[in-house]
């Protein structure tokens, strides 16, 4: 009887650290587009969303293999469905479609159409997974990994009921059919896919997620959060809701993955210092050096992890062997959690870059993101306050002055640094529209009614 | 002859903030007697308090619109004399104390600063006089101040903040005839009519002849930049129109969202008059030089109403004048406007002109001399715009009146669609042109049309080649009326703000209908963004700089796309519009335009 394979072992390691073998290739926004996808399968199977209880409900799958096919311009003349589509209305269709198409961070080359996907704007955007097997289009996971199953049980798991039901809701005005122009021609195109929908499923993946006990942290919490005041606005379009989401949901993971690593590595959770500014600084390198520690984190984590599950095992074992392999050569175990947290971040915009020298920051649309999830609509809160409790005790972000003096760097860098760091946060918040300036320098963030 | 002083300068002097001394601009330690400017705000608020059911009156607004003024004004209604009045103000202005009986035998109480109290404490106030029967409580609280408060106790006060924003949106004043929100922030300095406010501390300031008595007998009179502001705004034959367009462009300023507070009146208006200077400055350099004439310049009222004669610290300190020279008319170059200045360069009204740039171009050999002759030919520009904004005779040319000149070329439209003066005719041109502006801030760029696409919001938020439109909108759909009637459109009689305070409209409503039975969505539009909207019509693009407000009339146009019954879709493909039909059998045809 042979044992495990290095890579099966590998991502035994990952999944019993994080619940979820994390991997590089479901970095960034596909884990919220597989969130979406499971949402608006359950949809179309006729579940309620979320829906409680210790199983995860089977769900669709939808290809959108035409539509995506047609995005690249890979659809040929002999391809079924390739005629009901007029001449003349190829090339604006296609055109359409490409300008719908995610961009992702750090890509080079444009995709081929099993690489493209479509931003799930509208309900009937929405799609899973699917390959080129033998030339034909296939449903079946390469992106879609378990991370954002991983997410849909996180929120599915919430013991506050009353957030379920607004998460509910909300998610379901999103996935639902919006009827809309787009949406209609979204629908028509769907029915020439070349692969049907599936019928409801669950893969082991999810199988294995949805019936394993995950780990807690406090992303977990704000995951729910965050979703939950995201989809409740009444007052944010749709489009810019589902934006949000892109943003807040991989963010929560590649946190809440992080945070995991550091209790295993028996680091200290200091928040994370922040730079803002556009030009080197002391505190970008504080920053850098606290990426440097996380990325670490994550490594020692996996090693002890996989320490732990070989010295379990007795000595015959036949898996055993792979994960002295394993810990011999690293390479394999730590690349893909740690380049999935990394290159998540990077991609929503916590760090300034994809690769190269690399720091914490938040760009505009995160920094927007963190508003829309943080503050309830309708609500305001005084700047000072949302830097010092939202986002350094709840994020743990350092940002300000008082926030790095918490975090004892007074005897590192001049707190003035930092507070000119926090104004960057004021400018950022001021461009986005999200800062009300009172008279007596009260400064207030919310996302404001039509003022 | 000898040097005198004149008193009213000095009184003038002592609003400036460059003063060490600021003492005077804070009505708790302001001499009782000094100016008394009347308000709207003040009458009414004294009928608000004699109403039978009344309770709770909140003054709210930045700080510096006379709240305390105000309450000082009731005590001294109240009978009380103004010395003691003052002192009250300082010492027992804080809800303990009554201070008499208003109608109905109401007894009132005053509460100066809810500042003064932390928010828990300033709640609880706010609680008792909600419930107190048989009293009226005025308290004066800043915006911020006031939010916190309610935070506190949001099942009793939440009243209060739906008041404050009901204000803001609807115009209202109360919800429940018992407490009462007034926020000043709506009060114009520059409202139109008889006695706006500006006009009336111009005719106090520098029209009474009796208070520049003083300065006919002064040697330096000649060469004081001072006096010559009081010539040229309070005695000389223009004059008059002269602080009209002074008012006028307060206005703008107000118009284009920035608050301007009745302290900051008196800060800038003082700093025009007197150039920040006093006489014994201008005495001092008299005598240095008795026919010096070339440093007066930065402190006549054009220029020193830009700042001109202060530092750039000083400038930003206040609000207003960062909202004067946001629309400075020095940095706007109009041909014809500067083809005319440099012909009266040499008059007589040159007469405190600032240094000339060399003539002869061919003097300036090394490049700090060309950089010197640039900056004094920028500064000789500015002077002359500026001075020009108010000389020149005012004629009907859109492309020279005061707005064009400050860089808001669309404000003479902006005021005739307030005040509801367009014909049909320009009414149907505007709305055009706010339908091409819109159009292209979703990223659309075709000829005037009669209907409004309205973009599906998947195609906004980033730069794409095609997009869908989710609606077309008739442009009969499409309507525009200034705030006070929207209010009184939305709600009634109820809309009470107006009148209570010193007015002016500062923005146009644009109601957009989507069916007959349908609410219409707004958009409410100041003139900054008035001119945002109208300059995308004509082909700006700037997504980066005015992300926000883009961003909240995409968002605010994104409700009305929403599902159709129309089989046809309209896609924009590189500016070209093409339609689309789906067909039996999920049969995607082109349809020929």
């Amino acid at each position: 009887m042979s044992g495990l394979d290095e890579t099966q072992a590998a991502r035994v390691v990952a999944r019993s650290c994080y619940g979820s073998p994390l991997a590089q290739q479901e970095r960034g926004f596909f884990v919220c587009l597989e969130l979406l996808s499971v949402l608006r399968g359950h949809f179309l199977s006729g579940e309620e969303l979320l829906s409680p209880g210790d199983e995860m409900k089977d769900f669709i799958r939808v290809s959108h293999d035409f539509a995506r096919r047609l995005a690249v311009g890979s659809l040929h003349r002999d391809d079924e469905g390739f005629e009901s589509i007029d001449l003349d209305a190829r090339e604006p269709l296609q055109a359409l479609l490409k300008s719908l198409t995610l961009s992702i961070p750090g890509q080079r080359r444009a995709p081929e159409w099993f690489g493209c996907y479509l931003y799930p704007y509208v309900g009937e955007l929405v799609h899973y997974d699917t390959v080129r097997r033998r030339n034909q289009p296939a449903l079946e996971r390469y992106s879609f990994r378990g991370a954002g199953i991983l997410a849909h049980e996180i929120l599915r798991t919430d013991p506050n009921h009353e957030r379920v039901e607004r998460a509910q809701r909300g998610l379901k005005q999103l996935v639902t059919n919006s009827g809309t122009a787009l949406g209609k021609l979204a629908r028509a195109l769907h029915s020439h896919d070349h692969v049907g929908d599936s019928d409801p499923w669950l893969g082991e993946v999810e199988q294995a997620i949805a019936g394993a006990a995950l780990p807690e942290t406090k992303w977990t919490e704000l995951l729910r959060r965050g979703v939950a005041n995201i989809v409740d606005r009444t007052e944010t379009p749709g489009a810019q809701r589902i934006e949000h989401l892109m943003h807040w949901v991989p963010y929560c993971i590649a946190r809440h993955a992080l945070e995991i690593s550091q209790e295993a590595a028996g680091q200290s959770c200091a928040p994370i210092v922040v730079d803002l500014r556009s030009s080197s600084n002391p505190v970008r390198d504080l920053s850098r050096t606290d990426l440097d520690r996380s990325r670490w984190a994550i490594v020692n984590a996996l090693l002890a992890q996989a320490e732990m599950i070989r010295d379990s095992y007795d000595a015959e074992h036949p898996d055993r062997k792979a994960f002295n392999t394993l810990l011999k050569s690293r390479e394999r175990l730590i690349k893909g959690p740690r380049a999935f947290v990394t290159e998540t971040l990077a991609a929503v915009g916590a760090l300034n870059s994809t690769s190269g020298r690399r720091w914490f920051t938040i760009h505009l649309p995160l920094m927007e993101t963190f508003v829309h999830a943080l503050v309830p609509e309708f609500e305001e809160i005084e700047l000072d306050r949302f830097i010092l409790e939202e986002l350094c005790h709840r994020l743990d972000l350092v940002l300000d002055g008082k926030s790095a003096a918490k975090r004892g760097l007074v005897e590192q860098v001049d707190l003035a640094e930092f507070d000119r760091n926090a104004e960057f946060a004021a400018t950022a918040l001021r461009s986005l529209g999200l800062l009300t300036e009172y008279s007596d320098s009260t400064r207030m963030v919310g996302t404001g009614g039509d003022r | 002859m000898s040097l005198r002083k004149n008193g009213n300068v000095d009184k003038l002097a002592a609003y400036l903030p460059l003063d060490a001394d600021t003492s005077q601009l804070f009505q708790e330690y302001v001499e009782p007697t000094s100016e008394v400017i009347s308000t709207v705000a003040f009458d009414y608020l004294r009928e608000v308090i004699g109403r039978p059911a009344s309770r709770l009156v909140v003054l709210t607004g930045d700080a510096g619109h006379g709240k305390t003024h105000l309450c000082f004004r009731l005590l001294v209604d109240q009978g009380v004399d103004e010395k003691t009045a003052q002192e009250m103000i300082l010492n027992q202005a804080d809800g303990s104390a009554d201070h008499g009986t208003v109608g109905g035998g109401k007894v009132l109480r005053l509460i100066k600063d809810l500042s003064d109290f932390t928010a828990e404490d300033a709640a609880a106030l706010l609680d008792s006089a909600l419930a107190a029967e048989g009293r009226v409580t005025v308290v004066c609280a800043n915006e911020g101040r006031l939010r916190r408060a309610i935070q506190e106790r949001v099942t009793t006060l939440g009243v209060l903040r739906e008041t404050l924003e009901d204000g803001t949106r609807l115009g209202k004043i109360t919800n429940d005839h018992v407490s009462y929100v007034i926020n000043l922030n709506f009060q114009s300095v520059a409202a139109n009519g008889g006695s706006g406010i500006a006009k009336q501390l111009l005719k106090s300031w520098v029209q009474d002849q009796r208070r520049w008595r003083a300065c006919s007998s002064c040697d330096a009179r000649d060469v004081c930049p001072i006096y010559e502001n009081h010539r040229t705004l309070g005695s000389a034959s223009e004059s008059e129109d002269r602080r009209h367009r002074f008012v006028g462009l307060l206005r703008l300023v107000e118009r284009c969202a920035t608050v301007v507070t009745i302290r900051e009146l008196f800060i800038v208006t003082s700093l025009a008059i007197t150039g920040g200077l006093r006489c014994e400055d201008v005495h001092r350099r008299y005598e240095r030089s008795h026919r010096g004439r070339d440093w007066q310049h930065p402190h006549l009222y054009h220029q020193a109403l830009f700042g001109e004669s202060i530092g750039e610290r000083e400038r930003d300190r206040v609000r207003l004048l960062r909202g004067l020279r946001q629309i400075d008319p020095a940095r706007v170059a109009i041909r014809s406007v500067d083809d005319e200045l440099a012909a009266i360069e040499g008059d007589r009204e040159g007469f405190f002109l600032p240094p000339l740039p060399s003539v002869d171009q061919a003097s300036a050999r090394t490049r700090n001399q060309f950089q010197r002759d640039a900056v004094s030919q920028r500064r000789l520009m500015g002077f002359l715009r500026r001075r020009a904004l108010f000389n020149d005779a005012a004629d009907g040319d859109d492309l020279r009146g005061i707005g064009a000149r400050t860089g808001l070329r669309h404000a003479a439209l902006f005021e005739a669609a307030v005040d509801g003066n367009l014909d049909e005719k320009q009414t149907v041109a505007l709305r055009d042109d706010l339908v091409s502006g819109l159009e292209a801030i979703q990223g659309v760029r075709r000829p005037p049309q009669a209907n409004l696409f309205i973009i599906d919001p998947a195609f906004t938020s980033h730069r794409s080649s095609a997009s869908v439109v989710a609606q077309q909108l008739p442009a009969s759909r499409i309507d525009f009326i200034s705030q006070s009637s929207f209010w009184v459109g939305q709600d009634g009689p109820t809309a009470e703000l107006k009148a209570a305070l010193d007015w002016s409209d500062r923005s146009v409503f644009l109601s957009l209908t989507q069916g007959p039975d349908e609410l219409p969505v707004t958009l409410e539009l100041d003139m900054l963004r008035f001119e945002l909207v109208l300059r995308y019509a004509e082909g700006l693009t700037a997504r980066e700089h005015f992300h926000a407000d883009l961003r909240r009339i995409t968002s605010r146009l994104a409700r009305l796309a929403t599902a159709t019954d129309s089989s046809e879709i309209t896609v924009l493909v590189g500016g070209e519009r093409r339609r689309i039909s789906i067909d039996v059998g999920n049969r995607v045809r082109a349809v020929d335009a």
